[in-house]
């Protein structure tokens, strides 16, 4: 069972500010306590089969040109400059 | 307009020069004017149609070549992108966004001279079945203006079925084609995985959804198809569909249907059941051969489903920082972290909650709980399937276990929602191709029954599909 600390602080993972949205957290612990019916499927332990993909067989990558300028799409870019907050 | 006037008998009409393209799409356009209000199928409308429609006339009368869509109006849902046209995923988040390109499908319905008349309204980023969590209000059941229409395709459906135009482009991850068909009475196809190329889908969760055709008729949905799938280099996961040798008509003669027991049990609706064991019936009466098949996995489908979506969603949507994506909000003064947790406050509840289970599932201590075992539950499904089509052609269950109801009813209870899925996960966990097709009315709302077909076996299931809406004489919606 998750606890409510648990959740809280997967949403600081996930960059969600819970000061918002803690109405969610008894929601979304509704949402796992129905997963947990996972906990009785029988799947005899078998291990999972996972696709391979040769390399050869993937599209060439290559650069593909673009009609236009790409950067005017961006809503942060400002006389040359894309506009992003303070990392630190 | 009648609910039989076909994609494929529009097109006939403006070939055989019953018609122009110019005329009937003044009559779309007049049907989108007054049902519009009501209805709110749309989130935005093409300006250019009647531009189109005059140049497909013009390329009529000049004899050159049109395509199998000439003039065909074609709906595309919000969350697949068309050049020059906001894709906005019903979320505020993407309220300003123009793609700069067209989807693959687009541009491959464009070739065909299909019109775009617009894009539809849906559950935001396709995380919802009734339309109620789009961020710009819900769409409306042409059947009945206070029910949900389904979802997540939802706005998709209601545009079909109100005449709004002749076929819609959905994208389903857990039934959001077929859901919303089954709600709206119109026909909703979900592909085999990889038959339909995702290059210029908003992606939700990648190794799941397909995108796919609503109709009015099963051979309208086969035309899209047609136009619609095979190989793209801008999508690896893409397959070449079959060859077109066994027309849509062939019967269904001494194929086998398994009847899925575990989705005609106690959640499911007494009129939807009874429509199940009259379409049995029906099918039987082609010749058809039919039994109740056991698929034990399908009971833990739908948390296997929304344990591995969710992870998925949660990975996708990490892209919206606001930086890349986003709406216009100044970043002067914050730290990077708390610039990214604010913006997203613009996303709406279900996608809160959803990125919140996406975060969750994977985590270290809890991966092998949920995530893995999800993995594991999907695998098994799988296996169950495979061995069943060995004995069966065709599995038939409801598409949805209830009738469509009341906006407003269900939106406070998740996990009532996570079981409207319970029908249609089984086909995306598995990859394989499902139809949901027209059946019944009962209390004035339409039934729904959805046919899953082996993978790669498209042409075989709309055969099945085409046999079996011939079997009934369904109204249309309520003008």
């Amino acid at each position: 069972m998750a606890d409510e600390d648990e959740i809280r602080r997967v949403a600081r993972l996930m960059r969600i500010d819970l000061d918002d949205h803690a109405a969610h957290i008894g929601t979304v612990r509704r949402m796992i306590e129905y997963l947990d019916i996972l906990d009785r499927a029988d799947t005899d332990g078998k291990d999972l089969a996972a696709r391979q993909v040769k390399l050869g067989d993937l599209r060439e990558d290559r650069h593909v040109p673009f009609d236009g300028d790409v950067l005017d799409y961006m809503k942060t870019y400002r006389n040359r400059h894309v506009r992003a907050p303070k990392m630190t | 307009m009648g609910s039989k006037h076909s994609a494929v008998q529009y097109v006939d009409d403006i070939l055989s020069g019953d018609t122009t393209c110019e005329e009937s799409m003044a009559r779309i356009l007049e049907r989108i004017e007054r049902r519009e209000k009501t209805l709110h199928a749309y989130l935005s409308i093409s300006d250019s149609m009647m531009d189109e429609a005059r140049r497909i006339d013009r390329k009529i009368r000049s004899g050159a070549a049109v395509g199998r869509c000439c003039g065909l109006p074609v709906s595309i849902k919000d969350n697949i992108c068309v050049k020059d046209m906001r894709t906005t995923c019903a979320s505020r988040m993407l309220e300003d966004y123009v793609s700069p390109y067209d989807a693959t499908v687009v541009s491959r319905l464009r070739a065909e001279d299909a019109i775009l008349t617009g894009k539809t309204n849906m559950d935001e980023f396709a995380m919802g079945l009734t339309t109620e969590f789009s961020a710009f209000g819900p769409s409306c059941n042409p059947w009945d203006t206070d029910r949900v229409p389904g979802g997540s395709s939802g706005g998709s459906a209601v545009s079909v079925a109100g005449g709004e135009c002749m076929a819609s482009l959905g994208s389903d991850t857990g039934g959001s084609v077929r859901n919303p068909a089954s709600f709206c009475g119109v026909v909703g196809y979900k592909p085999t995985y990889g038959l339909v190329s995702r290059y210029g889908l908003v992606s939700y969760a990648n190794s799941i959804e397909q995108i796919g055709p609503l109709t009015r008729t099963v051979r309208d949905a086969a035309l899209i198809l047609d136009v619609i799938s095979g190989p793209d280099e801008n999508d690896d996961t893409t397959v070449p569909y079959g060859d077109d040798d066994v027309p849509l008509d062939a019967g269904i003669e001494g194929r086998r249907v398994g009847v899925i027991r575990q989705m005609i049990g106690d959640g499911a609706a007494p009129e939807v059941v009874s429509a199940v064991h009259d379409a049995a019936s029906r099918l039987e009466d082609l010749g058809a051969v039919c039994e109740e098949i056991d698929i034990d996995m399908v009971d833990y489908s739908v948390a296997s489903y929304y344990t591995i979506t969710s992870a998925e969603a949660g990975s996708n949507l990490a892209r919206y920082d606001n930086i890349r994506y986003g709406y216009d909000m100044p970043p002067e003064g914050y730290e990077f972290h708390s610039y990214i947790s604010q913006a997203r406050g613009r996303f709406g509840p279900e996608v809160i909650r959803r990125m919140m289970l996406g975060g969750f599932v994977p985590s270290s201590g809890r991966a092998g709980r949920y995530y893995l075992k999800a993995l594991r539950v999907r695998q098994r499904l799988t296996e169950q399937l495979d061995r069943a089509f060995r004995t069966v052609d065709l599995m038939l269950s409801p598409t949805v276990p209830v009738l469509p109801f009341r906006l407003g009813e269900r939106i406070d209870d998740p996990v009532a929602l996570f079981l409207l899925d319970f029908n249609t996960v089984t086909a995306n966990l598995a990859g394989t191709p499902a139809v949901s097709v027209p059946f019944a009315v009962s209390r004035g709302l339409p039934v729904g029954i959805q046919l899953m077909g082996r993978s790669m076996e498209d042409r075989a299931l709309l055969q099945a599909a085409h046999a079996l809406e011939g079997t009934v004489d369904l109204p249309e919606a309520p003008p």
